[in-house]
């Protein structure tokens, strides 16, 4: 068994007096998509803002490639190649499309650089157009941000995340709010990040779930029930019964 | 992927291109306006504050309408490249350019202290921050009444003619030379503003507006918000505090006000009411406040209730400012017309 | 001891900011404006009246009457647009304010003095300090308990406190929310304005008056951390007690010093000392 890439070892995380992280164990191993599934509360956004560094982790330890990046900074954590899409699509909403993309692509090439024009970047701007192209947001680069319809923003949300060229891409519930024929596109899409890079996978719906995942892990009460192929994860009894809806 | 458009499209707010090229030549526009303005006013002192202001609403604007920052205190900077400047001709007389440096590294010095504090907090409590420090700084020069003068000002600048090494020296001093020192404003204004724009349009500027737009998102993409915002933070104090040490050029005397709030409060105004988010909006903003001043105040003693009630009426109604409103209504005109 | 009674001026004025803040979210920068009308109209009412006590009672209803009609025309538009706007828009009134004052009663102050039944000093063991100094430390103190129990034990006073942790769901739940808003704004306000009558006698009455405390009002949130009752409480006693004392030691140095103490908090912690993150 290989190296998983991303690994979390007994992470804790308290809200106030709650636990939304009980002590999760969590192996993400290079090329698969790895699904996080539990019903709500069960602390599945707050374990991405724990690996993404966006919250500190009240105990336990984080590994992305052999490295301990449990007390490293959100900025940090982002440019060694961890990137994530919002469950509230967060965009830049006054800025085009395109911009969008382009300044997060040009995040882990130029910093401080202040006296030579953006535009000058030439491959900065030829990913986020690849990027663009492959969410399939090609025609729209010139429009504002703001104006996109609630799908062309999900789509945007995860641009932005893969811009960057990241070796992990956690996904935070892409389907959120979509028809069901955009949820079809977008399991189109995410079936494909996942053949490129590792993808860790927030979903409700159970379907995406089972349509795209190699390897499901079941949280609940913010603790691991169970891990395994979605056909074991499936005729487990106990994820059964946490999940009344029996809509597996 | 499909672009699911239909028959007739609603329109939406596109990006035009050919806008975009005109409004990409700002500094170009608003030097050759600028250059040609002192030879059509009668008041060439209005003239000469309008650059002076001009480019200190500018600083201001590179904090609010491109960094997302409110400050309260940017007065301190103008203030004190403006005593930097005044002070060094007083002790040293040494070259005007000289001087003018040794207020700007002041300023911005103090600006890198101020905003690593300031910048601890977001949004209104930075702005809290902002005007709290400003009140130290102005307190500081306030006791220091040897250096500064306290209450009286600083009397007795010496103002320098300009000498260009192996040419000979050009006479500015303003009160004498109204004309030439219009145009030695106009030359350091437009550096700087050329200086401000390729800034604005670098990766840095670049990466600045993500911040602004959402400083969670710009963060998860790999950006120090924290030192991005600062860097934006001293470029602003710096440029304000060119334009404190051209004030210091002007008459000869500067007082503590150059870094009171009212002051601060002024900078606020005229690039609000100009607009912000643009290069030429601030330069608007401070011929609408410099012109009420200077006009309304020979009808009444009071203009400054003038000032701030059309300032409570352009938040309510025009947030773009006047310019701001202007380009937008142009813009959408545009852009419907292309169909 | 001075410094004491003067840092509950700062309380009340921090008070109504943070109430303003807590339930509206908006940073009410015209706040030292109402504290310089409460002292401006305590001035009306005791030269028609020749009554400081009448001036006591009507100057918080009056000046919290303006912020009722502030509050409808002015802030009112601006809830859905940015925390900017409103910081921007009372900043203008500000300005606005204090012109029309000094268009009324001109730019230099006014004379204002305690009533003769406080004029006098009070001495307790061999300390002798004014009795209008302690009047004002009690009534201050008054208000502030008053205004506790008003949060804690009445119905309006919980939902308050609902809408200052979650504005959506006391609006879910069928209350008033545009009346609760108006309702503290004009309190918040009126709480200024009693602090300007209270502090009139002893800080003086002139038009910039608002403008000096409102900093150190703002210093006092920041240490003491926005949205915090007690915060305010605690930031404003210690500032006020930190002034008073280096202004014995060394005068010069006294608005550094609380400056200073405001940088430190900021260091150590950003949010405040009882302030909740932002």
């Amino acid at each position: 068994m290989a190296e998983p890439i991303l690994q979390t070892e007994r992470v804790v995380r308290y809200y106030g007096g709650v636990r939304a992280l009980n002590g999760v164990d969590l192996q993400i191993q290079p090329g698969v998509l790895h699904a996080v599934i539990g019903p709500n509360g069960a602390g599945k956004s707050t374990l991405f803002h724990v690996i993404t560094g966006r919250v500190p982790a009240t105990s336990g330890r984080i590994w992305f490639r052999g490295l301990d990046i449990t007390r490293r900074s959100q900025p940090v954590i982002a440019q060694l190649g961890i990137a994530r899409s919002y469950q509230i699509t967060t965009v830049f909403p006054k800025l085009t499309v395109h911009e969008n993309v382009r300044v997060a692509a040009q995040a882990r090439v130029s910093h401080a650089n202040f006296w030579q024009p953006a535009s000058a970047l030439r491959t900065v701007s030829e990913r986020a157009d690849h990027v663009l192209d492959m969410v399939g947001l090609k025609d729209q680069r010139r429009l504002i941000a703001g104006e996109l319809s609630h799908g062309e923003q999900r789509h945007l949300d995860i641009a932005i995340a893969l811009a960057s060229d990241p070796s992990v891409l956690l996904l935070d519930e892409p389907t959120a709010g979509m028809s069901p024929l955009e949820t079809e596109q977008m399991m189109y899409l995410i079936r494909d990040l996942g053949r490129q890079l590792s993808v860790v996978l927030v979903e409700h719906k159970m379907h995406v779930v089972m349509g795209v995942s190699d390897r499901i892990t079941v949280l609940h009460f913010g603790s691991v029930l169970t891990e395994g192929t979605p056909e074991e994860v499936q005729s487990n009894r106990r994820v059964q019964e946490v999940y009344l809806e029996g809509s597996i | 992927m499909a672009n699911t458009a239909h028959a007739v499209p609603a329109p939406r707010l596109e990006v035009d291109t050919r806008w975009i090229r005109i409004r990409q030549r700002p500094v170009a526009t608003l030097a050759i306006v600028l250059g040609v303005l002192i030879l059509v006013v009668p008041e060439k002192t209005l003239a000469t504050q309008l650059l002076v202001f001009g480019l200190f609403a500018m600083s201001f604007n590179m904090l609010l309408g491109y960094a997302g920052l409110l400050s309260f205190g940017h007065s301190t900077f103008f203030g004190l490249g403006a005593y930097g400047t005044a002070l060094v001709l007083k002790w040293w007389h040494p070259h005007v350019l000289a001087a003018m440096a040794a207020g700007l590294v002041l300023a911005s010095a103090t600006a890198l202290v101020i905003g690593w504090f300031c910048l601890r907090r977001r949004r209104v409590y930075f702005s809290m921050l902002t005007l709290a420090f400003n009140q130290m700084v102005y307190f500081i020069l306030f006791q220091a009444r040897d250096i500064t003068g306290g209450d009286d000002g600083l009397r007795g600048i010496p103002l320098p003619d300009f000498d260009i090494p192996f040419i000979g020296s050009i006479p500015i001093e303003g009160i004498h030379n109204p004309l030439s020192f219009y145009y030695f404003v106009l030359i350091v204004v437009v550096a700087c503003l050329l200086a401000i724009e390729r800034i604005l349009i670098s990766p840095f500027g670049r990466a600045l507006e993500a911040i602004r737009e959402s400083e969670e998102r710009a963060r998860a993409c790999g950006y120090n918000s924290n030192r991005i915002l600062l860097l934006a933070f001293v470029f602003a104090g710096l440029f304000a505090g060119v334009a404190g040490a051209l004030y210091a050029l002007f008459f000869g005397f500067i007082g503590l006000e150059t870094l009171s709030w009212v002051t601060a409060g002024v900078v606020v105004m005229m690039a609000i009411l100009g607009g912000v988010g643009t290069l030429v909006g601030p330069f608007v903003g401070a011929a609408i406040y410099l012109v009420l001043q200077d006009y309304v105040s020979k009808y009444t003693d009071s203009w400054q209730l003038y000032a701030g009630a059309i300032f409570v009426v352009c938040v309510l109604f025009f947030p773009q400012g006047v310019w701001g409103s202007l380009t937008g209504l142009l813009q959408s005109r545009w852009v419907r017309n292309r169909g | 001891m001075t410094g004491v009674v003067g840092g509950l001026v700062y309380v009340l004025l921090a008070l109504g900011l943070t109430l303003i803040f807590g339930l509206m979210r908006v940073v009410n920068f015209a706040h030292g404006a109402f504290y310089m009308l409460g002292a401006y109209t305590a001035v009306v009412i005791v030269s028609l009246t020749g009554n400081f006590w009448l001036a006591l009672i009507m100057v918080p209803v009056v000046v919290g009457l303006g912020g009722l009609g502030v509050e409808r025309g002015l802030i009112r538009p601006l809830y859905a647009r940015s925390d900017y706007d409103s910081l921007l828009l009372t900043f203008g009134l500000s300005f606005v304010i204090v012109e029309l004052v000094k268009l009324g009663f001109g730019k230099l102050g006014q004379p204002f003095s305690a009533p003769p039944a406080l004029s006098d000093t009070l001495a307790i063991g061999s300390i002798y300090f004014p009795k209008y100094l302690a009047f004002m430390g009690l009534a201050a103190i008054v208000a502030v308990v008053a205004l506790w129990l008003f949060l804690q034990r009445t119905d309006l006073g919980l939902t308050i406190r609902a809408g200052t942790q979650d504005s959506i769901m006391v609006r879910a739940l069928g209350v008033d929310f545009d009346r609760t808003r108006a309702t503290v704004f004009a309190l918040g306000i009126a709480l200024a304005g009693l602090a300007g009558v209270l502090n009139a006698p002893f800080a003086g009455v002139n038009p910039d008056m608002g403008l000096q405390i409102l900093i150190f009002a703002f210093v006092t949130v920041v240490v003491g951390g926005l949205g915090s009752y007690w915060g305010a409480v605690a930031g404003g006693l210690l500032i006020g007690v930190v002034y008073s004392l280096t202004s014995l030691l060394f005068p010069q140095l006294a608005q550094v010093a609380v400056f200073s103490l405001m940088a430190l908090v900021l260091l150590a912690r950003p949010a405040g000392l009882l302030g909740r993150t932002a």
